[in-house]
């Protein structure tokens, strides 16, 4: 089976559709590609759609997952998939030993066979119970097959060495089965009518998609390793709109020093180049308890965006502003999660978040420094307790930052209901956009234009 | 240039060892005559699939490496000042002061104008400036390069371009555009192990897959410096030669970090109270 060129163009609609353009040059060479070297096979053209239209990291991955859903192909992980047969598995009983060769020669028949006796095991399940399954896994776990069989793995003797590879094995044991109860489970759970499914813990397979919140600490970590890379990306473009023309005054010094190439003749003149202004950016993060997880990836922005450029500053506020610029430099890239285990060093008065008070600071704060900036970039829920915000503390807000951008982590039919109070800023900034997942923060990133920002 | 399809086994023969994946990016690329784009972590061997390619291929490497405030008298050309005053004041008249002969030649023009098969490397280009991509865009589309008192030079066509990038910097999308693309990451652990085996003597693949799996799980964890390929390479060879069993010896050669050393030892703690329940 081969693709048809009618069939690419349909999958580049369905790009399109899920936010990934493909440029048609990249389209082009891959056809190129295809009739030079009469492609034939499906898998193989599906692999070089792949290597040769997307042009970085996250793109390769979006276009993966979007030829995985497509063409219901995925297209190999590099990741090994096979286990450390370790020597000591084959003294005792050699039930692991069997398990893990089974495995490692894609023999899943016991693997599963011993799941549907561990489900079945268990008893009396009542899948029409409105309760996720994860709840039914968590109560499978505690099962005794399960225990006896995650036991396995502690029945021997290993030196250090081994005694890790075991415990890698273990856990990577343990995700699959834990993967393979779920599938089971979900199976069984359709056949039942009327089975429950909670809306929003159905898995998202793309990481970008996956909302913040519901993140394992893997995915966590690649993600929060990502928002870095954002921060130090939102910094650099605010920079290259801020450069002028590089020529400025008559370099004396080099001149002359270029003229002895020539004997002393003037031929080349060389000016000193223009000194860059440095990016004038404040931004300030909500850190208070409604915010949850948010404030991580909040935080982690910041730290990418500091790291930078010294001449951005950092906020973090709860109910009063506190300057962590000083303190985000200091820290190492996998300490950053240090300033929320400190939290109640940034707590002012009774840990409740304070907008009116927190953007006051910044107002005075700015107003002290006799800073310049104009630019201001805010993340936060706008949930101020039931405490007033004054309409003219907007308004001085206002004043003081004339382009102020917001970011917000909760769900946009949630806003202005309750304590939340983001109507009153909304009015006053230039986008305020809701920030769930790594794939809006991105576009919060792409979409800020700071050449308007600067006259 | 018409080259036969690179597999594994003859990159092998160089000891390389690489996925399927890269070799059939690299076959692409050498295909379509466009420049390869590698991206990735530190110490992953992207300098030395070069180094490889050139030896294995018999082509001669010409190596560009970036730095900070690279310009163009740097890498492309420069006109020999020296010379020319001096056929000045030789007084031959008429004398074309930008001939050829003034011309220095610097490692991207050379790299266009040479006879012979070759593969040119240009290195870590996220080190260079914004500016100077915007010079290498008419080199890598056009394959000329223009000198205004001159004129154009047209490349020749026997050459395999390789770009490297550590993604300290997001290059521009003009550059990418022109080039094919490869996320080279750290080696999964068959091939580590491969490697293991290749450059330790005396260690049975037992050992070295043993090894392979500790490492990859120590660059599983979030660490400020992810230990590079060499710097395993090293740690087992030299714990294996000294036979010592114990994986917390010698960690400096690992790990350069003290958080990091930390962190390793607490997880070898927590390894160790699992296996005593």
């Amino acid at each position: 089976m081969s693709l048809t060129k009618n069939e690419i163009l349909n999958f580049s609609e369905f790009c399109k559709n899920n936010n990934y353009f493909i440029p048609t040059d990249q389209l082009k060479v891959f056809f190129e590609y295809k009739n030079l070297k009469n492609l034939k096979n499906l898998e193989k053209e599906l692999l070089y759609l792949y290597f040769l239209i997307p042009k970085n990291r996250d793109d390769q991955i979006h276009l993966k997952n979007l030829i995985n859903r497509y063409f219901n192909h995925s297209i190999e992980n590099n990741d090994s998939t096979s286990y450390s047969l370790l020597n000591e598995y084959s003294n005792g009983d050699n039930e692991l030993h069997q398990i893990i060769s089974d495995l490692n020669a894609g023999n899943y028949e016991n693997f599963n066979m011993l799941v549907k006796s561990m489900i079945e095991n268990f008893g009396d399940i009542d899948f029409s119970r409105p309760v996720s399954n994860d709840y039914w896994l968590n109560q499978i776990k505690k099962s005794v097959k399960y225990q006896e069989t995650m036991m396995l793995f502690s029945n021997y003797e290993f030196d250090e060495i081994s005694s890790i590879t075991n415990l890698i094995n273990k856990n990577k044991f343990n995700k699959l089965l834990d993967m393979k109860i779920l599938e089971i489970l979900n199976e069984e759970r359709n056949k039942a009518k009327d089975s429950y499914q909670p809306s929003e813990l159905e898995p998202k397979t793309q990481l970008g998609e996956l909302d913040f919140l519901y993140t394992d600490p893997n995915e966590r970590r690649i993600l929060l390793e990502q928002t870095y890379k954002l921060g130090n990306k939102l910094a650099i473009k605010f920079k290259r709109h801020i450069k002028q023309a590089s020529k400025g005054k008559l370099h004396f010094r080099k001149t002359i020093r270029k003229s002895m190439q020539t004997g002393g003749i003037f031929q080349k003149i060389i000016m000193r180049p223009k000194l860059l202004r440095k990016p004038n950016l404040v931004i300030a993060c909500d850190i208070s308890g409604s915010m949850a997880l948010y404030s991580l990836f909040g935080i982690t922005l910041l730290f990418g965006m500091v790291s930078r450029f010294s001449s951005i500053k950092a906020f973090v506020f709860i109910d009063g502003l506190t300057d962590v610029t000083k303190t985000l430099k200091k820290l190492k890239k996998n300490e950053i999660d240090s300033v929320l285990h400190n939290w109640n060093n940034y707590v002012k008065n009774d840990g409740h978040s304070d907008y009116e008070k927190s953007f006051q600071d910044l107002i005075d704060q700015n107003k002290k420094l006799n800073s310049t900036t104009k630019s201001l970039i805010v993340i936060g829920d706008g949930r101020n307790n039931y405490r007033n915000i004054s309409e003219e503390l907007v308004n001085n807000l206002y004043n003081q930052f004339e382009k102020i951008y917001w970011m917000n982590p909760e769900k946009e039919k949630y806003w202005n209901t309750g304590d939340s109070q983001i109507r009153k800023f909304e009015r006053i900034t230039k986008t305020t956009s809701e920030v769930r997942n790594y794939n809006q923060l991105r576009d919060f990133v792409n979409n800020i234009d700071f050449k308007k920002m600067l006259k | 240039m018409k080259i036969n399809d690179l597999t594994i086994d003859g990159l092998e023969q160089e000891n390389y060892f690489a996925t399927q994946e890269l070799i059939d990016v690299v076959n692409a690329a050498i295909f379509l005559d466009k420049p390869l784009l590698i991206e990735g972590p530190a110490g992953t061997g992207k300098t030395y699939l070069a180094k490889t390619l050139s030896a294995l291929l018999n082509l001669e490497l010409i190596r560009l490496q970036c730095h900070e405030g690279i310009d163009e008298d740097k890498s492309v050309y420069e006109w020999n000042y020296k010379k020319q005053l001096l056929s000045i004041q030789k007084s031959e008249e008429n004398e074309n002061l930008f001939d050829e002969k003034y011309l220095i030649k610097r490692p991207i023009l050379s790299a266009l104008t040479t006879e012979e098969n070759s593969l040119f490397l240009i290195d870590e280009i996220d080190r260079s400036d914004e500016e100077f991509e915007a010079l290498l865009l008419e080199i890598l589309a056009e394959n000329q390069v223009t000198i205004p008192e001159f004129g154009t030079i047209k490349g020749s066509e026997n050459r395999i371009t390789i770009l490297t990038s550590n993604s300290t910097r997001e290059l521009s999308d003009a550059l990418r555009r022109r080039c094919i693309y490869y996320y080279l990451d750290f080696p999964s652990i068959e091939i580590e192990t491969k490697v293991f085996m290749n450059s330790i003597e005396d260690i049975d693949e037992n050992e070295a897959r043993k090894y392979a799996s500790l490492v990859s799980f120590i660059r599983s964890l979030s660490l400020n410096k992810i230990p590079s390929l060499i710097e395993s390479v090293e740690w087992v060879k030299y714990n294996n030669s000294k036979d010592q069993e114990s994986v917390r010896s010698n960690l400096g050669i690992l790990l350069k970090d003290k958080s990091d050393q930390k962190k390793y030892v607490e997880k070898l703690e927590e390894s160790n109270e699992f296996n005593q329940e």
